[in-house]
C-alpha cells in the first residue's frame, strides 16, 4: 500500500483541503504586501510579488462557499504546479487560516468525491477521509488558477465538509 | 465580454512600443501611448453637463466627458485633491478623460508584461495584463477596454479635433 506526505490546508470556515508534499513550497510571514487588480473576482482580488513573479492570491473559502470569507489570518502558502508533467513550473498563492499540517496519506483513506458538487470536483484531483476531520479534497491546483471566474457560477456552496 | 483569456491575449513585445502609466491611488494603470490623445491640466476641467460624467473638458473646441475613477475603476463623483492631471483617451469614435495623480512614459524595453492570471479573469474586466515595475504591480488596459468597464452610453465621447492631431498636439 503505497503512503505519501501531503499538507492539510485549513482554509477557514471549516473547509479543509490537501496538496502534495512538493506542491506547497514556501509559507509567507503574516501581511505580505498585496496589490489590488480592479475588477477581479473577490475570491482572488490580490496579487503579491514572489521571487520576482506576480503571483494571484486566492481566498479558497470564499470561491467555494461563493461569499465573503474575511481571513482571520493573513497566513499565505505559495503552491507550484505543472500543467503537465515537464511543463513549466508555475505558482499561486493560497490564504490560510492556520499554519499547514504535514499528514501521511495511503490508499485505504481515499473517498468518493461524488457526494461533492460539481464545482468542489473541477478544484479537486482526488478526494481522502483524514482521520477525525471528514473527507478532505485534494486540489487541482492547475485547475484552480487556470479557470477563469466565469465558472464560478458553479462552484458548489458550502456542501463540504 | 471583456475580459481576454491568456490566448487570446496579444501584447506588443516590440522594443519601442511605448506605454503610458495613470496613477490613482495605489492604482497604477499601464495603457498605450498611441491610445493617449493628450495631456491637460486638470484645471482646465470643467464641471460638468451632468450625465455620468464627473467633468468635462473642451479642447480645441470639442467637449469630452472626463471621468474620475475609483481604485477599483468605477466613477466618483468626489474628485480627490491628488488627480491633477486629465489623461485623455482616444477609442477611435472620440475621447474621453481619466484624472490621474502622475502620469509617467515607459518603453517597452523596461517591462515583462504578464496575461493577467486566468483565474482572475472576470466577465468586465478591463485588465489583460500585469507587470512589475520597480516595487510596483501594474495593470495593463487598453483606452477601449478601460471606456468599456465604465458601463456609459457610447455618445458620450467628444469628437477628436483633425486639426489637433494634424498639428502633432497628441502625446
Amino acid at each position: 500500500m503505497s503512503e505519501v506526505n501531503a499538507w492539510l490546508l485549513d482554509l477557514g470556515e471549516g473547509l479543509l483541503a490537501a496538496v502534495g508534499e512538493l506542491e506547497m513550497v514556501h509559507m509567507l510571514p503574516d501581511n505580505p504586501e498585496l496589490f489590488e487588480i480592479p475588477q477581479s473576482p473577490a475570491y482572488c482580488r490580490n496579487v503579491l510579488v514572489w521571487q520576482g513573479e506576480i503571483l494571484p492570491l486566492m481566498n479558497l473559502a470564499s470561491r467555494v462557499l461563493d461569499r465573503p470569507v474575511k481571513a482571520s489570518r493573513n497566513l499565505v502558502a505559495i503552491t507550484a504546479f505543472q500543467e503537465y508533467p515537464g511543463a513549466e513550473v508555475r505558482h499561486g498563492a493560497l490564504i490560510l487560516h492556520a499554519p499547514p499540517e504535514r499528514i501521511r496519506v495511503n490508499d485505504s483513506h481515499a473517498c468518493d468525491l461524488s457526494g461533492f458538487q460539481t464545482g468542489w470536483r473541477r478544484l479537486a484531483l482526488a478526494c481522502f477521509e483524514y482521520a477525525d476531520r471528514g473527507p478532505v479534497p485534494v486540489l487541482d491546483l492547475c485547475n484552480l488558477f487556470s479557470l477563469p471566474s466565469r465558472y464560478a457560477s458553479s462552484i458548489g456552496k458550502g456542501s463540504f465538509p | 465580454m471583456i475580459g481576454k483569456r491568456p490566448d487570446e491575449i496579444r501584447l506588443e513585445t516590440s522594443s519601442s512600443y511605448r506605454y503610458v502609466v495613470l496613477s490613482m491611488g495605489q492604482l497604477g494603470l499601464l495603457i498605450p501611448q498611441h491610445q493617449v490623445n493628450a495631456l491637460e491640466p486638470s484645471f482646465d476641467v470643467q464641471r460638468s453637463k451632468g450625465g455620468d460624467a464627473t467633468v468635462w473638458i473642451s479642447v480645441t473646441g470639442a467637449s469630452s466627458p472626463v471621468y474620475c475613477l475609483s481604485e477599483n475603476l468605477q466613477i466618483i463623483h468626489e474628485v480627490p485633491k491628488d488627480r491633477n492631471i486629465c489623461v485623455l483617451l482616444d477609442i477611435g469614435d472620440g475621447l474621453f478623460g481619466i484624472l490621474s495623480d502622475q502620469v509617467v512614459m515607459l518603453t517597452q524595453a523596461e517591462l515583462d508584461i504578464r496575461p493577467l492570471p486566468a483565474c482572475m479573469q472576470g466577465p468586465d474586466t478591463p485588465i489583460r495584463g500585469l507587470v512589475l515595475y520597480g516595487e510596483k504591480v501594474l495593470c495593463v488596459t487598453t483606452a477601449d477596454d478601460l471606456h468599456a468597464c465604465l458601463g456609459v452610453k457610447p455618445e458620450a465621447v467628444g469628437k477628436p479635433d483633425p486639426a489637433q492631431l494634424l498639428n502633432g498636439e497628441a502625446v
